[in-house]
């Protein structure tokens, strides 16, 4: 896919998501307060771009949390890309969707 | 809410999860469902985290529905139905799921209609023991003049203990509608040994009605038992619903009225009824097999020469029945099917002990199944629209079973040849392989593949003597790459 690409606004925002370090799907779903019913299939469409990519938690570090493993998502090089062609289109991306570090200060 | 309650939610949300994953192809559902599920965790502890309250499940299940949404754009996405379904599609375990669902909603269909439980309570009626039906020993018929009834009955009886009347007939109720009446002595529910409609008022006779005319005619109306109705232009009073025993009794009553003495016996003579008998000791011992003869006077001092019979069912009700249907169909399948058309040379590679145990288990289930949804939409379609027994009813039952069960064991036994031997996945995609030959030296006919990549099946066009029937040919390690899909390889 082209680094132009046009990205819809819910797509942009899991990418800002992501890159603000919001990693497993709750918590993306949850940042950016859309239904599951849309951010899971635009997560399987990002993948599907190569814009994303997934890998599983190992199950010793969820088992030492007492919770069931996460699947996590990361940006790939063609994401990252994205996104900045994205937040050159929705310029406030960025302040919509605060890095983890920014939320907690 | 309580613990059990939220138990209960996240069983139901899990169960959702569970469903929606099969819309996600194959070869992604167990990945997919396994991070719903690590969702689903994380959505449970943020939502229930200040307890479990009606609101937060509802927004739990409202996260659950959006596992849906993601299948199905998985599944439209990935764009492979036929891969996708390929470990289900044609599969024994599919075939015998749609069987069983077919069976069960036949079943519950069968439950629920009340001719169908009438007729089974009918069936399993017995009468009290001792009790018989008195025919004229002459021609056999079961109805008795009432005279020779009256005359017989002020005699003293050597081997039966008590005597009962009845004679049914066609008499129209409020509404015009017209039922079968019988008037009764009022010792017949002593002699079958039942409760009876009990002590009216007096002039105003008290009746019981049978179960399949309170479904019809009442809609099983409970509040009809105590009203008044009128029939033949007198009024009764509805007392009850008849007991079972009296369906066992000829002349298929619908209204059972208890007639005083009196009553009764402005019977016209020559009226001809049934006549019940219930058997003394002596009686009993005289019995000759399920009859036995009475020799009596009438009041001409001519003899009469009576019979007593016992009231065994005419047949053994719907199950009887339906083996007799189920024996037929089975006696003219060889008919309809070549039963021995399959296999052949598999002997390069013979399926194990195990595999072809399975086989034959996977064909017995078959056959149970086709039996089962034989019987039970025999009798659906038999007391569909009838309350109680009928002969048509029976008839139609034979019919309908026999049909069922002819052309099922016959899709039963045709469909396991076209099963692979190995995975006994139904073989697809037929392909015409060879041309018709004039002299019949050349081969042609269909070739089809299980696509789980274990057998090739060839079915000649024409059969000759030296290629009569099917062959299956066992497809080695080399054909592996043509079966790309691992979850179709079982």
């Amino acid at each position: 896919m082209g680094t132009e690409a046009k990205l819809s606004h819910t797509a942009a925002m899991i990418l800002q998501a992501i890159h603000a370090g919001y990693r497993y799907g709750f918590s993306i779903m949850e940042t950016i307060g859309l239904p599951s019913g849309t951010v899971y299939p635009a997560m399987r469409r990002l993948e599907r771009d190569s814009l994303i990519r997934s890998k599983w938690e190992r199950q010793s570090i969820a088992d030492a949390e007492q919770r069931p493993p996460r699947k996590y998502y990361e940006l790939t090089s063609a994401g990252i890309a994205s996104l900045e062609a994205s937040r050159r289109r929705y310029p406030l991306l960025e302040r919509l969707i605060p890095t983890e570090e920014e939320k907690v200060r | 809410m309580t613990r059990a309650a939220g138990i209960a939610f996240h069983a139901l949300d899990l169960a959702f999860l569970r469903g929606a994953s099969l819309v996600v192809p194959f070869s992604l559902r167990a990945e997919w469902y396994r991070e719903w599920r690590a969702e689903l965790w994380h959505v449970r502890q943020s939502c229930l985290a200040e307890g479990r309250t009606w609101s937060a499940e509802c927004e739990v299940a409202g996260f659950c529905r959006g596992a849906l949404q993601d299948a199905a754009c998985l599944r439209q996405e990935k764009g492979e139905v036929a891969v996708a379904s390929a470990s289900m599609h044609g599969s024994a375990r599919q075939c015998l799921l749609c069987l069983c669902a077919l069976l069960i909603l036949c079943a519950i269909v069968a439950r629920l209609l009340p001719g169908i439980r009438t007729e089974e309570q009918s069936s399993r009626m017995v009468l009290r023991d001792g009790v018989v039906l008195i025919e004229d020993g002459q021609n056999g018929s079961p109805r008795i003049p009432f005279s020779v009834y009256t005359d017989w009955a002020s005699r003293q009886q050597r081997f039966f203990d008590r005597l009962a009347y009845y004679r049914t007939d066609r008499e129209l109720a409020e509404g015009g509608a017209a039922f079968s009446v019988a008037h009764a002595s009022d010792s017949l529910f002593r002699v079958l040994g039942v409760d009876g409609p009990g002590d009216g008022e007096p002039g105003i006779p008290r009746a019981l009605v049978s179960e399949g005319m309170w479904r019809r005619a009442f809609h099983s109306d409970a509040g009809m038992l105590g009203t008044m109705m009128r029939i033949g232009g007198r009024r009764v009073r509805i007392a009850g619903i008849a007991p079972a025993e009296t369906m066992r009794l000829p002349g298929d009553a619908d209204i059972w009225v208890v007639e005083p003495p009196d009553q009764l016996a402005r019977t016209a003579p020559q009226r001809a009824g049934y006549v019940m008998g219930l058997l003394s000791a002596s009686g009993r011992a005289e019995m000759d097999g399920n009859a036995i003869s009475i020799s009596a006077f009438g009041a001409d001092g001519v003899d009469l020469e009576l019979r007593g019979v016992t009231l065994e069912p005419q047949s053994g009700g719907p199950i009887a029945i339906f083996l007799f249907s189920l024996l037929l169909a089975v006696l003219a399948l060889p008919a309809i099917t070549s039963v021995f058309q399959s296999e052949s040379s598999f002997a390069s590679h013979q399926p194990s002990f195990r595999t072809r145990a399975k086989r034959g288990a996977f064909l017995a289930s078959k056959l149970a199944l086709v039996a089962g949804i034989g019987y039970c939409a025999g009798m659906d379609l038999a007391y569909w629209n009838v309350i109680g027994y009928t002969p048509n009813a029976e008839l139609l039952q034979f019919a309908v079973g026999f049909l069922i069960c002819l052309f099922g064991l016959r899709w039963a036994i045709m469909d396991q040849s076209r099963r692979c031997p190995v995975c006994l996945r139904r073989v697809t995609h037929p392909a015409q392989v060879g041309i018709a030959s004039c002299n019949f030296l050349g081969w042609n006919g269909t070739e089809m593949i299980c696509t789980g990549g274990h057998a090739l099946l060839h079915v000649p066009s024409l059969p000759t003597s030296w290629f009569s029937r099917q062959r299956w040919m066992y497809l080695d390690t080399s054909w592996d790459f043509l079966f790309a899909d691992p979850a179709s390889h079982s």
